[in-house]
């Protein structure tokens, strides 16, 4: 019998469109505007799910966002979704979806016998419990069964995208509240941008029934969105949940897309407003007594929404319990629908307003009457009604019972202050409505409609379109004015004590199986603040952020605290309100577009030549160039020994390069630079250090003085930017009297080394202009020229120790350059060498890597520098640091070269360096290897470390110590290859 | 060094980030309904910086061209325009070659030719596929640097109500221009 | 996200910024007069009020210059922007304004 709960006629569904759908491995229909949950009761499905906990069978219980039992895993492989809330699913063909945390299915489920361990199982157990002998015993399989759903294994297919806004007035929520605003906003002049979670405007004017400013509801809307369609100045952004209130009015919000097609998947939108209103409604409450929890009993409202929106009748004897008029007008329309409605328990004395109407109809109304208990295998069958006096206890002796297969509780409303919380709003508590309500406003912006507290329709439409009017001139709200209402009677439990029962069974978060025991029992063990009340039964602590139950455990508190619960508090609200995927935050920001990896001018040479490209900080480069079938050791071996007998080209590009300019340009790199600068004389290069203010060495590279008041700085590869910002620092903060200009030129040149003894002759070959010749051109200077029309700038700088010059060529050149060069250098057997090699390389000779041979703590003089700062008469940044009783130590860890004593053995880079006495795994570490690589040039391992009072030890022979091992070494100079540095001035 | 024309030599020859001769038809990057991206290869550009300790007024007057004064504003137009970026930073763009007054007592200026790619977004979709990388409002006549997609600082020159071009390191024009061809591939906001 | 209004470039989200700590600290000098103290004090001891903190911004995604600001460390809002060679500005402290 499919869709035995659809009504005849009614609701906002395409009855001619129907859907096929598959829920728990069975297959039903649905049609084009149902959700999955509006589709499921029709079916009707009364089980949709487990409990969190103890795997009680549970059925929907709500509409919208605060639904706190049916969350499903949607589809499978590599679109699927855990945990979604099924009545936040627009139903689609073809649909799937599984209950979560049930197998096989929410109907029969094996692990329902944990319902029977709830006596061992209250709140908190588990931090009295799993402690013996070490909790690392039970953790895995107490991993494996917690949680809800399943995370996908495979990619996300789809693409999310996000997009930027700004408007004078945001409004969010596209109810009655929410409509008049945007209106009377945007008609004043102002952008309007209009944020719905639902498909269709309208918001509550889709299933509440009566008139608006005396027109029919429908009629209301549809005059609204006229109005809003002649409108240019409203953007509306429907299906999209605001999710996220930020510092100055910065709202994030998330648009979901139908699949299929260039449609992103998502959309997240992040949008600024002048002024932000609130029209987010209100969320009912329900109520609290024992085994409220049983599928069939829903949320009164909830009844309605599926009446009106969806054409679906919650069951066929339905039984109301409440305490506010509210529910009354959902008894009224069901009964107009046909359904039998068989009661109404009223937990309230005398005679509520809509009582005549009750009786007009025919529906019995009980005052003073409460649900005390309900049965039912697979859904309720039966209720238990007590008599309940002022304070909500039940009466004994008055018990009786009543057959009905729904149960629609109403406990009262609460403002939906969520966003408004997040803004750094405050909360009061409002005696005569019984809720919390928003009262002084932190930014810029209103409340309207229900989320302010007002409930009188007409009242709050007119009142809105004073805010939206107000919203738009810009007019600044602090305190919101309480808003007179009727007197609400509040009953945050049914109290069972006085007809022998306890409240064990009485559930307060569905989400979290949470109980009102739970609540007594934490405060039985002395909990005060209302954020440890929460976090010791985590009441409010699961996806839906206790949307339907944080307010009932306050007044539960309150009444065994003795506080009001305006003393009690609530907990702080954050984003989102409602889940967010990942994928909607990571936007397009996935796969390339993760990191930006930045390109070389050469790639397609590099490409040519079977490079082995790498991420070197940001930058693709060639780690190493592979022949045919070679090994990468194989390739550095040739690359290496091929740059060290004849000559090789590497794509130097990524190194930084920083002009320094002006009158005080020499001033400036004196305080910027560990080495004296005002003794380098025009087209010379030198090697320096820049630190840190707090000593450590921050960058290397070569300075190159171009004109007098012109220098090119050097710094590691993909550090200009950085460099050039802390430049920038200290001429606008500190030293704001140099007259210097920096400007970043990294990629303004390309840069191509050669090396080898043949590079001389091979840039000869291009002809430049420049005398190439030792004497005219020594080793660390610099020169310029030009290759045809095409200016280019030589340095004779080297890194691999060979003689070597940079050769730098605006960017655009830069392939060209590459290609030229390998041309000129064919007949001496030029080859392109990668990172990888040139790494060997500067190791045999003892040149120090930033950031490999230096860590976080290395000074200057660890490195070799002491004598340099001796020197210098300046200050410079960090200098002062240099001179700390640290920096004076003399056991200070010191840069130093190491070999194995057997000549062969490759030392570990972070292997620890011991005593030659050493032998236990516990004791001193007086340093460790840095760098260590098989030298292809000598024949042997090459290794660097730091080293305590390693420059004094010369000689000595220590153990290098790791994973266990062992490997006796040796402290040597740094400088393994060419000692005397013949091969540089060649 | 400034130069005043692209070298062109028999040694070597240059090629843009995205491949094209100088001369040749410039790469296509998106082209589909209200929307089209293209390179716009070698375009002379230049950063003029102005001293802190110079004399303001003077130094103004020294060039032989009209600066303009607002914040984040350019003069001229699509083919030649001079921006103000920062406080004491203008950026000439030029399609054609233009002359380029040497660096001289208050001023630094500096060749950025080879170190920036042009691309120009243009058509009705131009301003959405914008919104979705950055969040800045830019007037007509408004040139800024900003962040782009969260990940890469870009200058961005609004020429006209949907023409734009964006300025990008030239190591990164390859980033951009496939972030640009996937964004324009993919279904805009409804209105 | 913040909304910082840089004094070049006019209002920008937070993301184009970056926050350089506490303003208004000198560097103490010259180097060989300093003592131990006192360099410590420059290089890691900084204010931490509950209340309206003097801080450096710089616009790293934008025109790139430094500013200074007013910010409240509870509600931060952002009360007063200022050069960065001006001196610290008097901030009223009443009750905070949105």
């Amino acid at each position: 019998m499919s869709q035995a709960f659809r009504s005849s006629q009614g609701g906002r569904i395409d009855r001619s469109r129907p859907l096929r759908f598959r829920f728990d491995g069975r297959e039903y229909t649905g049609y084009v505007g149902d959700t999955l949950a509006s589709a499921l009761l029709a079916n009707g499905v009364r089980v949709t799910g487990r409990s969190f906990k103890y795997h009680r069978p549970r059925g929907l219980m709500a509409a919208g966002f605060e639904e706190a039992n049916t969350l499903v895993q949607l589809e499978s492989g590599a679109r699927t979704q855990p945990n979604l809330r099924a009545t936040q699913i627009e139903l689609y063909d073809g649909l799937e979806a599984r209950a979560v945390n049930c197998w096989p299915n929410a109907r029969h489920d094996v692990f329902g016998f944990f319902q029977l361990l709830k006596p061992f199982w209250p709140a908190g157990f588990y931090y009295k419990t799993f402690m013996a002998p070490s909790w690392h015993l039970y953790e895995p399989a107490i991993r494996h069964g917690a949680g809800l759903g399943v995370s996908p294994k495979l990619a996300d297919p789809d693409v999310y995208d996000k997009c930027h806004a700004q408007a004078d007035v945001i409004v969010v929520g596209a109810g009655p509240s929410g409509l008049a605003a945007a209106i009377a906003a945007a008609r004043d002049g102002a952008s309007v941008v209009l944020v719905d979670d639902k498909p269709a405007l309208g918001g509550s004017l889709q299933y509440e029934p009566g008139l608006v400013e005396g027109l029919p509801a429908a009629d209301w809307l549809k005059a609204r969105e006229d109005e809003i369609r002649s409108l240019p100045n409203i953007r509306v952004l429907g299906c999209t949940t605001a999710f996220g209130y930020y510092d100055h009015n910065h709202l994030l919000a998330n648009e979901l897309l139908p699949a299929g097609g260039t449609s992103p998947r998502q959309r997240l939108w992040k949008i600024r407003g002048r002024q932000i209103v609130l029209a987010t409604g209100a969320l009912e409450r329900p109520l609290v007594f024992p085994n409220n929890d049983r599928p069939g009993v829903m949320l009164a409202g909830a009844a309605l929404q599926y009446l009106h929106r969806h054409g679906v009748l919650p069951g066929r004897r339905v039984a109301i319990a409440t305490n506010n008029d509210s529910a009354y007008a959902v008894a009224f329309e069901l009964r107009k629908a046909g359904v039998e409605v068989v009661q109404i328990a009223d937990s309230r004395g005398g005679q509520p307003a809509p009582l005549a109407q009750a009786q007009v109809l025919g529906i019995p109304v009980t005052m003073t009457c409460a649900p005390t208990d309900t049965r039912g295998r697979s859904g309720l069958q039966r209720v238990e009604l007590h008599d309940v006096n002022g304070q909500g206890q039940a009466q004994p002796g008055t018990g009786r019972w009543l057959d009905a297969d729904v149960l629609l509780v109403s406990g009262g409303w609460n403002p939906t202050v969520h966003l408004f919380s997040q803004s750094g709003g405050a909360l009061r508590f409002d005696d005569q409505q019984q809720a919390f309500v928003p009262h002084r406003l932190a930014q810029a912006g209103h409340l309207v409609g229900a989320a302010a507290g007002q409930a009188e329709r007409d009242i709050a439409v007119e009142a809105a379109r004073v805010a939206g009017r107000d919203a738009a001139a810009n007019r600044i709200v602090r305190e919101l004015a309480p808003v007179a209402s009727t007197a609400q009677a509040a009953l945050w439990s049914v109290n069972v004590e006085a007809i022998g029962r306890g409240p064990s069974k009485s559930w307060v978060d569905f989400a979290s199986d949470s109980t009102e025991s739970d609540l007594r029992l934490s405060a039985r063990e002395n909990f005060v603040s209302v954020e440890h009340f929460k976090r010791y039964t985590t009441t409010g602590m699961m996806t839906d952020q206790g949307k339907t139950s944080n307010v009932n455990a306050i007044g539960i508190l309150s009444g065994v605290l003795g506080k009001a619960p305006g003393e009690v508090g609530t907990t702080r609200f954050r984003p989102p309100f409602n889940p967010v995927t990942f994928g909607a935050i990571a936007g397009r920001n996935v796969g390339a577009y993760y990191r930006p990896l930045r390109q070389l001018a050469a790639q397609e040479a590099h490409d040519a030549a079977g490079a082995k490209m790498e991420d070197y900080g940001a930058w693709m480069r060639p780690a190493f160039y592979p022949q045919a079938g070679e090994q990468e050791s194989a390739t550095i071996h040739r690359e290496v020994l091929a740059v060290r007998s004849g000559v090789g080209i590497l794509d130097y590009s990524p190194l930084g390069k920083i002009l320094v300019q002006g009158p005080d340009a020499a001033e400036f790199l004196t305080r910027v630079y560990v080495n004296n600068v005002r003794t380098l004389k025009v087209g010379a290069c030198r090697y320096g250090l820049m630190l840190g203010e707090d000593g450590i060495v921050k960058d290397d590279g070569v300075l190159t003085r171009w004109s007098e008041n012109s220098y090119l700085v050097g710094t590691t590869s993909g550090q200009a930017d950085r460099i050039v910002e802390w430049m920038e620092e200290w001429l606008q903060c500190e030293w704001v009297d140099l007259d210097v200009t920096v400007e970043s030129v990294t990629t303004q040149w390309a840069v191509v080394m050669l090396a080898g003894p043949k590079a001389r002759e091979v840039l000869s070959r291009l002809d430049s202009g420049i005398d190439l010749a030792a004497a005219a051109f020594p080793h660390m200077s610099a020169r310029e020229g030009r290759i045809g029309d095409v200016p280019v700038r030589v340095a004779r700088v080297s890194f691999t120790g060979e003689l070597g010059y940079e050769i730098s060529v605006p960017w655009q050149y830069g392939l060209s350059l590459w290609n030229a060069l390998l041309e000129a250098g064919k007949p001496l057997g030029i080859i392109p060498f990668g990172i990888e090699s040139l790494m060997v390389m500067r190791t045999e000779k003892g040149f120090l890597h930033v950031g490999s041979d230096t860590d976080g703590l290395t000074l200057p003089q660890d490195v070799g520098f002491g004598a340099i700062i001796d020197k210098k008469p300046e200050d410079f940044i960090g200098r002062r640091t240099t001179m700390t009783p640290d920096g004076r130590r003399t056991d200070r860890r010191q840069l130093v070269g190491l070999a194995p004593v057997d000549g062969a053995s490759l030392l570990p880079v972070g292997g620890h360096v011991v005593d030659a006495a050493f032998k236990a795994a516990s004791g001193h570490t007086q340093g460790w290897v840095t760098s260590s690589f098989m030298s292809p040039t000598l024949g042997r391992p090459v290794a660097l470390a730091l080293v305590e009072r390693g420059r004094e030890r010369l000689g000595e022979q220590v153990q290098v110590f790791d994973g266990g091992k062992l490997l006796p070494a040796k402290i040597v100079s740094m400088t393994a290859y060419d000692p005397e540095g013949e091969r540089l001035r060649m | 060094m400034n130069q005043n024309t692209l070298p062109a030599s028999p040694g070597l020859r240059a090629i843009s980030s995205l491949g094209t001769a100088p001369g040749a038809t410039p790469q296509l990057i998106a082209q589909s309904a209200g929307l089209r991206v293209v390179e716009e290869p070698f375009l002379q550009l230049a950063s003029l910086r102005l001293s802190r300790k110079a004399d303001r007024a003077a130094a103004l007057g020294a060039l032989p061209f009209d600066l303009p004064a607002t914040p984040n504003g350019w003069t001229g137009d699509a083919a030649s325009s001079l921006a103000r970026f920062e406080p004491n930073a203008w950026m000439l763009i030029s399609v054609a070659p233009r002359a380029l007054p040497e660096s001289a007592d208050a001023w630094v200026v500096t060749d950025l030719s080879s170190r920036l790619a042009s691309v120009r977004l243009q058509g009705a979709r131009a301003p959405a596929v914008l919104a979705a990388a950055t969040s800045v409002s830019l007037p007509v006549s408004g040139f800024t640097r900003t962040l782009f997609a969260e990940t890469v600082p870009v200058l961005l020159q609004r020429l006209a109500d949907d023409d734009y071009r964006l300025l990008i390191d030239v190591s990164l024009a390859g980033y951009l221009s496939s972030w640009l061809a996937d964004a324009s591939r993919l279904t805009a906001p409804a209105k | 996200m913040l909304k910082i209004d840089c004094p070049f470039c006019g209002p920008r989200d937070e993301a184009e910024f970056r926050c350089g700590g506490e303003s208004h600290i000198q560097r103490p000098g010259p180097h060989d007069a300093v003592s131990d103290a006192q360099w410590a004090d420059y290089l890691y001891m900084r204010q931490n009020p509950l209340g309206w903190h003097f801080e450096r911004w710089l616009h790293a995604a934008g025109c790139r210059q430094w500013f200074n600001l007013a910010r409240h460390t509870v509600t931060h809002e952002v009360r007063v922007v200022y050069a960065m060679t001006a001196p610290k500005p008097q901030v009223e402290a009443t009750e905070v304004r949105s």
